[in-house]
């Protein structure tokens, strides 16, 4: 009695699809199922984006303190060569030329062909300036290297200047994009 | 079969230096000029000095020589054209199978790009002045 007041009370749609529920169970579930593997996929694809750009970032950001690094050298050696220092701009030419292989090493996969360009064109800058300074008998820079070899230095300087600032415009660049995984980001696209 | 590669590689660093493709660029060392190739190797060419580093020792050394590395550093060709005479050279060292005289060319190439230096910065500029 009290079943039958209770199911005149339903709409009239619910009993016929709580027995297509009861008769589909199983391949309803499976859409389900399915559905949530949709959505897992969705945000697993949206983490692994986010993943990737914060990888991106944090090497953009390392590469720029590689960069940093060696133009602060070359400005050094620049200053060194200028105040006729022959021995330790030797030092810092050996330094640099080193710190580069490095970095070419390290970023190989990561540097553009204008950046690995302008590197290769840095280091035969520094390897000359290293033979010139290496050549001299005394510790002492002629006059008449002078002007040459500063104006290598300051054209390798000027090199690791570009190249740090393209590297930070990277990671400034990969920082704005990123904002962590989010769906409605996702959905929005 | 390696000298025709080599030579014909010559031809074509000289044909891409005449057309102003390759930026070469002076180096500390007197007559020495560097560039480099797509990302990948970079060039070395010098020529003979005026006085040599060490003295009297620079006789000794190659008086035009290329030099090219890959971005890594290691040197992949290494040519040298000793200023020795002739019948000395041909005796005590083997012949190279490259044409020397490509390398030559080549450095003269460099060297007279940089004595009148192209500037496409001119024209760009005579454009833009015309457009104000």
């Amino acid at each position: 009695m009290i079943a039958d007041v209770h199911r005149s009370c339903l709409p009239k749609w619910m009993p016929p699809m709580k027995d297509f529920i009861l008769n589909n169970w199983g391949s309803l579930a499976s859409v389900l199922g399915l559905v949530f593997s949709f959505l897992a996929f969705l945000f697993s694809k949206g983490a692994s984006k986010a993943a990737r750009q914060a990888r991106d970032l944090a090497q953009s950001r390392s590469l720029a303190q590689d960069m940093n690094n060696l133009d602060r050298i070359a400005r050094d050696l620049v200053s060194d060569i200028d105040g006729g220092r022959g021995e330790r701009a030797c030092e810092r030419t050996r330094e640099l030329i080193s710190q580069l292989q490095y970095l070419c090493a390290r970023w190989v996969k990561l540097l553009s062909k204008e950046s690995k360009d302008s590197l290769m064109t840095a280091r035969e800058q520094l390897v000359s300036v290293h033979e010139v300074l290496v050549s001299n008998s005394s510790n002492a820079i002629s006059a008449q290297n002078r002007p040459e070899l500063i104006k290598s230095s300051v054209r390798a300087s000027e090199v690791f200047s570009k190249e740090y600032g393209a590297a930070v415009m990277a990671s400034d660049f990969a920082g704005e994009q990123w904002k962590g995984p989010s769906l409605t980001r996702f959905w929005r696209k | 079969m390696e000298g025709s590669k080599l030579d014909a590689f010559l031809e074509e660093v000289i044909k891409k230096t005449e057309l102003g493709l390759l930026p070469w660029e002076k180096s500390a060392r007197e007559g020495q000029f560097s560039a480099s190739i797509g990302g990948k190797f970079s060039l070395t060419i010098s020529g003979p000095q005026q006085s040599g580093p060490m003295g009297i020792l620079a006789i000794a050394e190659p008086q035009y020589r290329l030099t090219m590395k890959r971005f890594s550093g290691e040197i992949c060709l290494d040519l040298n054209i000793p200023d020795l005479p002739s019948v000395v050279f041909f005796s005590l060292v083997p012949r190279p199978d490259f044409d020397e005289e490509k390398v030559k060319r080549l450095y003269a190439v460099v060297v007279s790009r940089f004595a009148s230096p192209e500037n496409k910065s001119l024209d760009e500029a005579m454009d833009a002045l015309k457009k104000l």
